[in-house]
């Protein structure tokens, strides 16, 4: 249980570094860390095959398409955050989310911490449940594939065009 | 029949996607209207066969599933019903008239808007017939990012900051259901709406203090997806951001679908949680308010107009807290008349940005004597909005007062009657403003609307005054059919 | 026949206007209708008591009866009319405004025939109300840009009416019909009680008492002379006191000694008290005499309101006295404005030796005033001691020093008009022309009259007509009485003796009561007007509708200022939490959360 809240805390530390990083590169290195900790969560709570993917897909290779895209790009340093129109964001988000996660720790506790019962029922495995009982979910993975897809080549499209 | 249609809702947009991708580049791109059309009026016309089919078998539902066997214990289906297909028929309805925006705002450099609102419509068809609460979630993340993206895909780098912010408010919905959802799944065992349905009848997990705080996350959740204040923040700033066609589909159906009808199904899965019927009027309510007061201080056309969705999901949400069928029935007319002339509105918004050249009230005025049908159908929509009859609003906002009467909340009633005030108020601002006074000097060449736009307009104002008048038959057919 | 009676004047009274230049066709006329109209009035009391006549033209029914009452005071104005018309004729001559006066004049006669003969109470009403208009009509003429008298009178005399609408249609219901000969001796409790009040006060308000007398004085000022020698003098009160008398004899259970007797006493004591301290220290004859009016109307009051025989029979008597010597007293004011130029005492002095005819006519009505022994207005007046004092001893105090006002009052008016030093505006004043002297004389004549033979309208015709067995016309019975009242002349006489002496003249005879403590205050007060019942009400209402804009102000402010700013700035309030920074969008939607949560388990 402490392992878990470790390192559900590191994540959230690093996930805050990622966004109130300046620097771009550093944020996409900054969500590889905060991917890679949730996947240690994930093992912890005995969910194995989630963690695998968590890790080699989030982790990893989410990581690799952005680092690579950011150094393809023509500023791979650019001060993206100065860029930025919201100032107030950089001031208060960081105070902003740490407080939301103090809030949600204690939230946590008051509801029973012991309450949290570890999913160890894997008597299924991934193929039974995707196609035993969420082939619903099929369709909607369908179209958020689509929908990923197609808004890589509009957002990405239009950037082209407008330079 | 029913099954061909049933399938449809599913498939029918995949089909235009792969249709569409799959052509000739070029060709695809100049008629990429003509694709978002076809997959639009495919919609609208299952959906109608789909009801007419429903309502002769006398209500009930369909179930149906897409290549995989629903009669395996455990398996996933997707339902059907008259509820759902009426929104279907809403999703339909608004998308054509999206598109009939979309031929005169949207050029062929940004087609990509037929795949967008192919899937688009694809995640709502979902999100209603699936049964399963996580399945509900997944259309509904894939509607976000389809929202998020048609936001950011018309403008210039500086005004995607709009489309983040969305997408940004759409992940902290996503927080709140995926929490509720989780602590949900801890003390049940299942999301699956049959699992769930009767649950809270027996006293066992009215008690449970996880569940109520999964109740809390969810109305939370699915409130942001609304629109309802506090959450509303996101609406005004996406609305100006993205083109007209777009502000459609935004506030004339994915508020209601991915927010409305999230909160329709918790309220119906949990019926026993009475104080979320009060969280619900207690939304409604300061909505109706803080929507109407903050439209009367705009300065920009759709700014006016996305405050004026928030006002009106406040209505919807009091409709919802009486929990009676009357006040369900009250709620989805309440869906349809803002759909109507919400896109009205808007269509109006993209006349006068097209014509006129600015959405700013400031530099608008007496714009009535160069247009004077925008002028008619958008004095129409106000009428509709204000709640005068015969339009169709008067029809719904009626209902609406008359579920919450009924159900004993005689001051809510009071209170949405003269909340009434308010939002005639700034409508009629609205109209003031734009349409009417004296005309500028630099207006004075303005030409009337033309082409889909203006064909856009005259049917919804037709559909707003015609449903209106066969109202009475609407009626009498429900309470023949008893829900009444 | 009965309906000659409204022909003759409503003819005169058109031909009259028309004819208006013509002077002496204008006397022969006025004479001429008013005498047959009195010979039409004589007839018809002798054709017997009690005549019924009822018209129905379409479904209508119009019931008039003359029963011994109304043939009484019927006889009253047409005799008095006569003289009336003459006077009338002479002094509108040479007016612009003579023949619309005379038009009214004559209206206002088939009027007061028609309210003291009817036996439906809508139809007395009717005429009442004929009356009101004609009254205004005859106030505005001569002021049509300055209507603020005839408005006053018009708000005072329409408020009596009012209350005497109220007072019948309270009647018609206890009654249970609204024919006064089928009406008797309804009693005075619960609803019936109202009735009665509002009758008496609507009745009692027409002929000029408390407080409906605010008007008399203002109209002395704007009103043509014969106005007043018509109206406040003989016709109003005619009509006032008629339907008065009807109501404490015979319509309602009226007991001498009952609460509403003494209700109705004690408004006969104030206007007596009131009326003739406010006439003491008056400086214009017409305004005097109007104030004299007045208090001479508390003297009738007090005599009807006991209740007693003795009393309606002196109260009656007195009015009749009042009509002969009122009437006089104006009809010497009209000539001596006309003569001398003015009726501002300060402004005259020594007439007697100029207007002889005048002087002696008005000495014999001013003695009849004030009750000098063997006068008429003696023995009414006696008689009203007589009844007071069986009441209540506080009333005949009050009369007693009403009749010392009186006479201290009416002594200041003849001696610094007609002896002294001769003053007057116009150098050359000669004896009025005989169409003005003679109603004036011939009323004198009448009043000695009376004075030497009281039988004939005592007990003939007033006992004849209210049924009294008793002879009052007798000397009066009681020494103690005669004493007293003589005692209070013969004071009054030192006080002006005394006052005269000590202020240098007799105009200012009574300054010393006038600037006497405690009187001081109390007539500056009436000087200010804050004892008129008008200003009250006038004040009254000038305060509901500042009132009344008040709120229409605050409503308007609120639809104008109050609410758009209200909005405006809850708008704009509301505007600050969403300025595009995207944290305190998350911030928000984070206290909403928490917001829902609370009512989620507040609920």
């Amino acid at each position: 249980m402490t392992l878990v809240l470790i390192f559900a805390g590191l994540e959230l530390t690093f996930g805050i570094y990622a966004v109130a990083s300046k620097s771009i590169l550093r944020s996409a290195i900054g969500l590889a860390l905060a991917s890679a900790m949730l996947s240690t969560v994930f093992y912890a709570l005995g969910a194995q095959l989630a963690s695998v993917f968590e890790l080699s897909v989030c982790s990893g290779l989410v990581t690799v398409i952005f680092i690579s895209g950011v150094s393809l790009s023509h500023s791979p340093k650019l001060d993206l955050q100065g860029e930025y129109r919201d100032r107030e964001r950089n001031r208060y988000l960081p105070a902003l989310l740490i407080g939301g996660g103090a809030v949600m720790l204690a939230l946590g506790f008051l509801l029973g911490g012991g309450g949290l019962e570890f999913a160890a029922d894997s008597a299924q495995s991934a193929q039974e449940v995707l196609w035993g009982s969420r082939q619903a979910e099929v369709w909607g993975q369908i179209a958020a594939i689509l929908c990923g897809g197609v808004a890589v080549t509009v957002l990405f499209r239009e950037e082209r065009r407008d330079r | 029949m029913l099954s061909v249609c049933a399938h449809g809702f599913i498939l029918a947009p995949i089909a235009v996607v792969l249709i569409y991708n799959l052509l000739g580049r070029d060709f695809a791109r100049r008629h990429f209207v003509w694709f978002a059309g076809a997959g639009t009026v495919w919609q609208l016309g299952s959906a109608f066969a789909a009801f007419a089919l429903l309502w002769r078998t006398g209500g009930g539902s369909y179930r149906f599933s897409i290549f995989w066997d629903m009669r395996a214990p455990g398996a996933a289906y997707f339902e059907l019903s008259t509820l759902k297909v009426f929104l279907l028929l809403m999703i339909g309805l608004v998308s054509l008239v999206s598109v009939l925006v979309a031929r005169q705002t949207i050029d062929a450099n940004r087609s990509s808007y037929a795949n967008l609102l192919m899937i688009l419509m694809l995640g709502m068809n979902g999100m209603l017939l699936v049964t399963d609460l996580f399945s509900l979630y997944v259309f509904m993340e894939v509607t976000g990012i389809c929202c998020f993206v048609m936001i950011a895909m018309f403008r210039s780098r500086a005004d995607l900051e709009g489309a983040f912010k969305y997408l940004v408010m759409s992940e902290m919905a996503s927080i709140f259901l995926l929490t509720g959802f989780a602590f949900l799944f801890m003390r049940t065992g299942s999301l699956r709406y049959e699992d769930l349905q009767g649950l809270t009848a027996t006293g066992g997990l009215l008690e449970d203090r996880l569940v109520g705080v999964a109740m809390v996350l969810l109305l939370s959740g699915f409130s942001i997806k609304t629109g309802a204040v506090p959450f509303h923040s996101w609406l005004p700033d996406a609305h100006q951001s993205a083109d007209t066609s777009v502000s459609v589909l935004l506030s004339g159906i994915v508020i209601k679908i991915a927010g409305v009808y999230g909160l329709m199904t918790v309220c119906r899965l949990f019926e026993g949680f009475s104080s979320m019927r009060t969280v619900l009027a207690v939304l409604g309510a300061v909505s109706i308010l803080a929507g109407a007061l903050l439209a009367a201080r705009q300065g920009h056309f759709k700014r006016v107009v996305a405050y004026s969705s928030v006002s009106q999901m406040g209505y919807i949400l009091l409709a919802l807290s009486t929990g009676t069928t009357l006040g369900l029935i009250g709620a989805l007319a309440h869906i349809l008349s803002h759909a109507v002339f919400k896109t009205t509105l808007f269509a109006n918004a993209a006349a006068l940005h097209e014509q006129a050249g600015t959405l700013e009230l400031d530099e608008m005025g007496g714009l009535e004597e160069r247009m004077p049908k925008t002028a008619l159908s958008s004095v129409i929509a106000f009428l509709s909005l204000a709640g005068i009859p015969p339009t169709l609003g008067f029809w719904s906002k009626l209902l609406i007062l008359l579920a919450l009467w009924q159900s004993g909340k005689q001051g809510l009633a009071a209170f949405a009657l003269l909340a009434s005030i308010f939002t005639s108020a700034y409508m009629l601002r609205l109209q003031k403003k734009a349409f009417f006074g004296h005309i500028r000097d630099s207006l004075t060449d303005v030409r009337e609307a033309t082409g889909t736009v203006l064909a856009a307009e005259l049917l919804l104002t037709a559909l707003t005054v015609l449903i209106g008048c066969a109202y009475p038959f609407i009626l009498s057919a429900l309470g023949a059919q008893g829900l009444l | 026949m009965m309906l000659w009676l409204f022909i003759l004047p409503l003819g005169a009274g058109c031909l009259l206007w028309l004819f208006r230049r013509n002077y002496a066709l204008s006397l022969v006329l006025a004479l001429g209708f008013s005498a047959a109209h009195f010979a039409v009035a004589y007839l018809l009391c002798q054709a017997g008591a009690d005549i019924s006549y009822s018209f129905a033209p379409y479904g209508f029914g119009l019931w008039f009866r003359a029963d011994a009452i109304a043939q009484l005071y019927l006889l009253l104005s047409a005799g008095m009319f006569i003289l009336l018309a003459l006077y009338t004729t002479g002094f509108c001559r040479d007016k612009s405004w003579g023949g619309a006066y005379q038009f009214c004049l004559w209206v206002s006669l088939a009027m007061l025939d028609g309210a003291l003969l009817s036996d439906h109470l809508a139809l007395t009403l009717f005429f009442w109300e004929g009356l009101l208009c004609t009254l205004f009509g005859m106030l505005l003429l001569r002021n049509t840009e300055k209507p603020q008298t005839a408005i006053k009178a018009l708000t005072v005399a329409g408020t009596a009416d009012l209350l005497l609408m109220l007072g019948i249609a309270l009647t018609i219901h206890a009654a249970g019909t609204a024919r006064l000969s089928e009406m008797h001796h309804l009693p005075i409790s619960g609803w019936g009680a109202v009735g009665c009040a509002c009758l008496l006060a609507g009745s009692l308000g027409k002929a000029g008492c408390v407080p409906f007398h605010s008007w008399i004085p203002d109209a002395a000022a704007d009103a043509p002379t014969p106005f007043l020698a018509a109206f406040p003098g003989s016709l109003e009160k005619i009509a006032g006191i008629s339907l008065a008398s009807r109501i404490v004899t015979g319509l309602y259970d009226f007991h001498h000694g009952s609460a509403a007797s003494i209700c109705v006493m004690t408004v006969g004591a104030v206007t007596l008290l009131y009326g003739v301290s406010m006439a003491l220290i008056q400086k214009d004859m017409k305004r005097l005499l109007s104030w004299h009016a007045i208090s001479q109307v508390g003297y009738i009051v007090l005599g009807l309101g006991s209740g007693v025989a003795v009393g309606v029979a002196g109260g009656v008597y007195h009015l009749l006295n009042n009509v002969l010597y009122k009437s006089g007293l104006f009809m010497a004011a009209g000539i001596l404005e006309r003569q001398a130029g003015t009726t501002d005492l300060h402004n005259l002095g020594g007439l007697g030796r100029k207007l002889p005819l005048t002087t002696v006519s008005t000495i014999i009505f001013a003695l009849s005033i004030a009750g000098f022994p063997g006068t008429n207005g003696f023995t009414s007046k006696e008689l009203i001691f007589d009844a007071a004092l069986e009441i209540h001893p506080a009333f005949y105090i009050a009369a007693l020093v009403g009749a010392f006002m009186t006479a201290a009052s009416f002594l200041k008016l003849t001696r610094s008009a007609f002896f002294g030093k001769f003053a007057a505006p116009q150098k050359d004043v000669r004896e009025a022309g005989p169409a003005a002297l003679l109603p004036t004389v011939l009323l004198a004549a009448g009043c000695l009259v009376c004075a030497f033979f009281p039988v004939l309208p005592l007990d003939k015709w007033i006992g004849g007509a209210y049924g009294f067995e008793e002879s009052f016309a007798a000397m009066p019975k009681s020494p103690v009485l005669v004493g007293l009242s003589c005692g209070v002349l013969a004071l009054a006489v030192l006080d002006h003796v005394y006052g005269s002496r000590k202020e240098g003249s007799a105009l200012k005879a009574a300054d010393h009561l006038h600037y006497a403590p405690g009187m001081k205050q109390y007539y500056a007060c009436a000087e200010r007007g804050a004892l008129d019942p008008y200003r009250w009400l006038m004040g009254g209402v000038d305060a509901f509708s500042r009132g009344c804009a008040w709120v229409e102000s605050g409503v308007s402010w609120l639809c104008d200022t109050g609410i758009p700013g209200a909005v405006r700035n809850i708008g704009d309030t509301l505007s600050r939490f969403n300025t595009g920074s995207l944290s305190r969008y998350l911030a928000l939607a984070v206290c909403g959360l928490v917001a829902v949560g609370f009512i989620f388990y507040l609920a």
